[in-house]
């Protein structure tokens, strides 16, 4: 079914129990697990299925189901890019892949070491796939994953955080790596510090389409997780790179590269030059936090709660360069 | 009564999570129980006459909060310390005040690790103590892994910057001390999911042309890269010493010339 035909019923759905949708996000936790529904997907090329994630922070009504998850299928099998974000986002994305077919899922890919993207991960164990990750990845999550599941668990449950699952195959930056689904292979890029230091790309050859992960965010406020100069050389270079179409890590589930690059590239850009006049001209880290990086509010959702944060990381970095 | 509040864990993950708010009662008697960790059982009395706390109500990053203590009216104060009542090494700071320190705010960057009262004491010349307080709902500061794998950190520990402004009149020096240094608490996992051992400054000290700026007094409860601003007096050609040690020993020093 088409994504939006589906949203669009779905609000009828809601409209006609008389509930307003902009105010039912909880639903009681145990009916949604019982019935974990097959997530909504939208193929944006054949074989190719996206579901979007919700533009929203964590809740026990979402399930963390805030991150665009996809998957693949080739002649032979099926792989997964990023598994959601708790094991019922998992759930609900593997039941969406057996509602189109019966192939293995060989590969689950973890795009970086975010919760949103990873903990849907154990949804999938039982199908034995091939976890694969950036070589820097099992560090991150043994250092954080601890520590981002006791966060998610204080909202979803303690049952509803799948567990920290380490990847097995690692690609290393200076080796892409690639995976091949039958007569489709995917070219997998371990990307420099930039929105994090486990940031892993998936091109897919026969549709030209790269899946991104949060290298790109599209109307939502990125969160800088690993190095601001690092992103804006990755940004530059997925702008150069000729990969026309792509799947961002939040956003719509296909957006053209340069729609997606460059308003990035200008908020960055602005989030830099400002941090550093900051810095130079000694305005103090919390008035930075709340007078920086302004003029790129209208353009970005949930910009109150990140951008501050943006810039004390920028803040805390540029100090030293 | 308990209520349920959200906190900005980690920001960068989508992960805000409610935790339940202490009552008062439960902040007092945390308190007094720091308190006599701390000061013993000297009578602390109000403060808000020589001392004013700035410390936002929800902090964007707990593990680098900014707050300011601002000493105000004229009596003597001779130290200045900085409480957060309910992290596991609550002394965050303690400052012996000299000759050369001006009498204005001290800025630090802190890590908080649970909804907390946070205190400034001040110590008078006549041996009495003085606190005011003020409530931050923050949490996951001390645990909060760092984003790097502190490589960067490491490799430039015991650098220095003093970043002053050049006010009208060089009677006084505001200035920013950022010290690079990884500050661990002891409740960070590493690469390897170990606990990387607590490793802190332990004091540092600040002294221009021979006369005494302060001698602090530190704790795990610094950020990472830890920053302090002050103002001195400067002493004519008198060059600028920061003295700092933590807690493996480690000793660094540093020496900047008198502003010109
Ligand atoms: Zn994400
Ligand atoms: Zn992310």
């Amino acid at each position: 079914m088409n994504f939006a035909a589906e949203k669009k019923l779905s609000r009828r759905t809601a409209l006609l129990g008389g509930l307003c949708l902009c105010c039912v996000p909880t639903r009681p936790r145990a009916e949604a697990l019982s019935s974990s529904q097959p997530a909504a997907m939208v193929e944006v090329s054949p074989g190719i299925h996206v579901r979007q994630g919700l533009t929203e922070d964590a809740t026990a009504g979402n399930f963390d189901a805030i991150a665009n998850l996809g998957f693949i299928i080739g002649r032979d099998a099926v792989a997964v890019i990023d598994p959601g974000g708790s094991l019922h986002d998992g759930r609900s994305l593997r039941l969406a892949i057996r509602a189109r077919t019966q192939l293995p899922i060989r590969y689950v890919v973890l795009s970086h070491v975010h919760p949103d993207h990873v903990f849907g991960a154990a949804a999938f164990k039982d199908d034995a796939p091939i976890f694969v990750g950036h070589a820097e990845l099992p560090q991150q999550l043994a250092a954080r994953g601890a520590f981002y599941r006791d966060g998610l668990e204080k909202i979803l449950g303690a049952g509803e955080v799948g567990e920290v699952i380490t990847p097995t195959m690692l690609v290393a930056r200076d080796k892409p790596a690639e995976l091949d689904l039958g007569g489709r292979g995917l070219v997998l890029t371990a990307h420099q510090p930039a929105h994090t230091v486990s940031d892993l790309s998936v091109l897919d050859k026969q549709s030209g389409i790269l899946f991104a992960g949060d290298l790109l965010f599209v109307g939502r406020t990125p969160s800088l997780d690993g190095d601001l100069k690092g992103w804006l050389k990755e940004l530059a270079a997925l702008r150069d790179s000729g990969v026309r179409q792509t799947v961002p890590g939040h956003g719509p589930p296909l957006v053209p590269m340069q729609d997606a690059v460059a308003p990035l590239e200008r908020y960055f850009t602005v989030l830099r030059d400002e941090t550093r006049a900051a810095i130079a001209k000694g305005t103090p880290i919390e008035e930075a936090a709340t007078t920086l990086a302004l003029s790129e509010r209208p353009h970005w959702a949930m910009f109150d709660a990140y951008n501050g944060r943006n810039v004390i990381e920028a803040y805390r970095r540029l100090e030293w360069e | 009564m308990k209520r349920l509040l959200m906190v900005a864990l980690l920001m960068v993950s989508g992960i805000n999570y409610a935790v339940a708010d202490d009552e008062m009662a439960e902040r007092e008697a945390r308190w007094r129980s720091v308190a006599t960790d701390i000061f013993g059982e000297r009578a602390i009395e109000d403060g808000s006459t020589l001392l004013k706390l700035k410390v936002p109500e929800q902090a964007m990053n707990a593990a680098l909060v900014p707050i300011s203590v601002e000493l105000i009216g004229d009596r003597p104060i001779t130290t200045v310390s900085v409480v957060i009542d309910n992290n596991p090494m609550p002394l965050a700071g303690r400052f012996k005040l000299g000759p050369a320190f001006v009498r204005d705010d001290i800025k630090m960057r802190v890590r908080v690790n649970e909804y907390t009262l946070i205190h400034a004491v001040a110590e008078t010349d006549d041996g009495k103590l003085y606190a005011v307080s003020h409530y931050i709902k923050a949490a996951g500061g001390c645990s909060a892994p760092d984003a790097r794998a502190s490589a960067d950190v490491l490799a430039r520990m015991g650098k220095m910057q003093l970043r002053r402004e050049r006010s009208s009149d060089l009677t006084q020096v505001p200035t920013r001390l950022l010290i690079s240094h990884p500050n661990y608490s002891g409740m960070q996992q590493n690469a390897s999911g170990d606990y990387t051992p607590a490793r802190y400054l332990e004091r540092v000290s600040v002294s221009v042309g021979g006369a005494k700026v302060f001698d602090m007094e530190g704790g795990i409860s610094l950020s990472e890269d830890p920053s302090i601003a002050f103002s001195y007096v400067p002493k004519g050609d008198g060059e600028v010493e920061v003295k700092v040690q933590d807690s493996s020993a480690a000793q660094f020093l540093q020496h900047f010339d008198a502003l010109k």
